[in-house]
């Protein structure tokens, strides 16, 4: 069978040419990868503060002689600032100072968590919120450990609760200012100058801390770098700009920007490790896929081949992140049907797709053909590589011709005697090329899958053909291939969730309830049943619930603590 | 050690920190009368610095154990937990001044010499509860009993002669050793600003 008509008659012998493309190169050990996890001269410029200041802290609770030569160090310089004292000038500090009052923080950590909420920007929101969780746990542990007094020998004009060092309140401003600059702005200018003004307000800060003589200088500069250094790494290592991007325009979260240094890494990597030339990368396709970033990249002519598409997933860790989450909830979903185990690493997950479409493309499936994978960042992310579909379009825009609707059949049919499961048939994942179906979108392909999914699999397709045709004219096709009782088989298996939800939505605009009509036309059957418990799925079910619950009570217990 | 591994132990780490942060204790360390020089006691003299004594743990008695304390600025408060009482049976605060309106003035007991003593019991059934001042000048330590129910009255006594006084001055002295530094408030040289 060549379902294709294109290059299946040809066995795959890599690109361009058979065996290592001659243009490629090893990367030599020692060499950078592509695109480097950098924490960034800043980040590393604040944890070294933060080490320096942890060796000051051990060397003054070891040593009660460089303990006291500090907090003479603090007392001489606090009575100096305390000597500025005027009428006017106290007023003004008092002011300032209630930016480090519990409201003001708690305000400002709200507003942020609503603003990222309404963007839907999950990410930055828990870094956001594990910066403050962490920065007050280690700020709340430290002033324990250090049972630092508040200062000696001035008198203290403003509010304060516990031990002075790290100040909780100077930290806990400084975390969340650097944390609201790094989830809500825009990186360049406008974020390069909110950083200046938050240096500006933390040393205006750290000032009305000691002349007010409720902070020691040592203990406000440490924790205005604590707070900085512990928001700053912590979005700069878990939200990094390159690969999650501030942005307001409109998007899903799983996209990544590949432009700036992404876009000049992925040319890099394709070159050195394909071989290929590459004029441009464009990301397409983003409305109808939410796991991988899929692009659209040219490639220059060769001396045997003219300039010409390919198409290319970019999968990073919050892929794999959002991978086990999406089968977390499938198991809970459906149950022992569904039973997968999840990714653990994006290595993984990119070399599962890679062995999925060879597979599909050596069966003579009509899948794209394979290129390779490309590293971009080691264990971080990764590309795969595969033939563009030029001059096609998704099957719900495409004539669908009886070759059409018998190719589609074919394709579950040769599915099934080999053993496969494709389990996401739906439009956008079916192309019609020059009158030709193809298949793309591979990566939820199952070996050796459950029956039902099997039987699912069918009466997605018999229902896609059916959008662009009709129910009994797909039917008669499918008797061709189907015996009367699979086709039962397939429609008492498929019903709700089981259709994906394009798949859905676009018999809900035709105003067709297509499962009805092929129940009608196949032989009378009970539905098989989806929801099957075993205690997996029960263990599953509680543990989310009961890890739901604590969390909850968790946050309300601490209130206090985080706000 | 797998990646894995290591971060389910952090998350645990941090769950028993975030934990260990809802018990509002500010000080780990008991301020026992017989340490002055416990940095606890100079916190607790600066949250009331007009205040001349400062509440003390002199020997807790069996079945009592301290439980933490929340320092600030004009309030100070530690806790004594008991086995029959319960958790937190005995609050006792620091503060510049207390309402004593509706209690009864007592002889003071010999460890309370130059206090004036108020008491306020409040029930008897089906738990005890009750308040304790000892005003002085310039503050006032007052105690909370809040004991389970059926626990003995008499348990108030136990905490009583648990909880002592230490002269301000004291602290103010062990601060002063080292020159250049002065606890500032009662008792003390005046201060800058």
């Amino acid at each position: 069978m060549d379902p294709t008509g294109s290059t299946q008659d040809q066995p795959y012998a890599g690109h361009p040419a058979l065996g290592r493309p001659a243009s490629s190169r090893r990367r030599p050990s020692g060499e950078p990868p592509p695109l480097p996890h950098q924490l960034g001269r800043t980040g590393k410029f604040w944890l070294i503060m933060v080490l320096y200041f942890c060796a000051t802290a051990i060397g003054v609770l070891l040593f009660p002689t460089m303990a006291r030569y500090f907090e003479r160090f603090d007392a001489l310089r606090q009575r100096w600032i305390v000597s500025l004292r005027t009428g006017w000038l106290t007023d003004v500090m008092l002011v300032v100072n209630w930016l480090t009052s519990h409201w003001t923080i708690r305000i400002l950590r709200w507003s942020t968590l609503i603003v990222l909420i309404a963007f839907r920007r999950w990410r930055h929101m828990f870094v956001f919120l594990g910066a403050i969780v962490v920065l007050e746990i280690l700020a709340y542990q430290m002033a324990l450990l250090s049972e630092r007094p508040r200062p000696l020998g001035v008198t203290i004009l403003a509010p304060w609760t516990g031990f002075s060092l790290p100040s909780r309140p100077v930290a806990g401003l400084a975390v969340t200012l650097i944390g609201m600059a790094y989830a809500l702005i825009v990186p360049g200018r406008h974020r390069y100058r909110a950083k200046w003004a938050i240096g500006v307000i933390l040393a205006v800060v750290w000032f009305a801390r000691m002349y007010l003589g409720v902070d020691q200088p040592t203990s406000a500069g440490f924790a205005a770098i604590l707070g900085v250094a512990i928001g700053l790494t912590a979005f700069r290592w878990f939200t990094p700009n390159d690969i999650f991007p501030v942005s307001y325009k409109r998007g899903k979260a799983a996209h990544l920007d590949v432009g700036g240094r992404r876009g000049e890494a992925i040319v890099s990597a394709v070159k050195d490790q394909l071989g290929l030339d590459l004029l441009a990368v464009k990301p397409v396709g983003l409305e109808a896929s939410g796991g991988s970033t899929p692009l659209r990249i040219t490639v220059a002519a060769t001396d045997g081949e003219p300039e010409h598409y390919v198409f290319a997933k970019l999968y990073a860790k919050s892929h794999v992140r959002a991978d086990r989450w999406y089968k977390l909830g499938r198991t809970i979903l459906y149950g022992a049907l569904e039973d997968e185990t999840p990714f653990k690493t994006v290595r993984r997950f990119v070399e599962y797709e890679d062995y999925t479409l060879r597979l599909m493309y050596d069966e003579g499936l009509p899948a794209p053909k394979p290129y390779g994978v490309v590293e971009i960042t080691p264990e971080r992310e990764y590309m795969i590589v595969m033939e563009f579909f030029e001059d096609s379009l998704e099957i719900g825009d495409a004539e669908v011709t009886d070759h059409v609707v018998d190719q589609g059949l074919e394709l579950v049919r040769r599915m099934w005697d080999i053993g496969l499961a494709h389990r996401d048939i739906k439009p956008a994942n079916l192309m019609v090329q020059r009158g030709e179906l193809r298949l793309i979108d591979v990566f939820f392909v199952q070996v050796r899958p459950s029956p039902w999914r099997q039987a699912v699999d069918l009466a997605n397709m018999m229902m896609v053909l059916a959008l662009r045709t009709d129910a009994p004219q797909v039917y008669q096709h499918a008797l061709r291939l189907f015996s009367p009782d699979e086709i039962a088989e397939a429609f008492a298996a498929t019903r709700g969730v089981a259709s994906p939800t394009q798949l859905r939505t676009m018999m809900k605009q035709q105003g067709r309830d297509l499962l009805a009509e092929f129940r009608a036309l196949a032989p009378a059957r009970a539905p098989v049943r989806i929801q099957r418990w075993s205690l997996r799925r029960i263990a599953l079910t509680l543990g989310v619930a009961l890890a739901a619950f604590f969390s909850l009570a968790m946050v309300a217990g601490n209130w206090a603590v985080f706000t | 050690m797998t990646r894995t591994a290591a971060a389910r132990l952090l998350a645990a780490w941090l769950a028993a920190s975030i934990l260990g942060a809802c018990s509002s204790a500010e000080s780990r360390s008991t301020p026992f009368c017989t340490n002055p020089d416990d940095s606890v006691f100079v916190l607790l003299a600066q949250s009331v610095p007009s205040a001349t004594q400062l509440p003390c743990v002199s020997e807790l008695p069996a079945g009592w154990r301290y439980s933490g304390s929340e320092i600030a600025s004009d309030l100070s408060l530690f806790w004594l937990d008991s086995d029959r009482g319960g958790i937190h049976a005995v609050e006792i605060a620091l503060r510049p001044s207390c309402d004593t309106a509706g209690a009864v003035e007592q002889r003071p007991a010999p460890d309370e010499a130059g206090t004036t003593v108020y008491v306020r019991p409040d029930t008897l059934r089906p738990a005890f509860t009750g308040k304790r001042f000892l005003v002085f000048p310039g503050g006032c330590i007052s105690f909370s009993f809040r004991f389970s129910a059926g626990a003995s009255s008499t348990l108030a006594i136990e905490a009583i002669e648990a909880v002592s006084q230490l002269p301000r001055a004291t602290v103010v002295e062990e601060v002063g050793e080292d020159p250049g530094l002065i606890l500032c408030g009662a008792g003390a040289p005046p201060c800058a600003g």
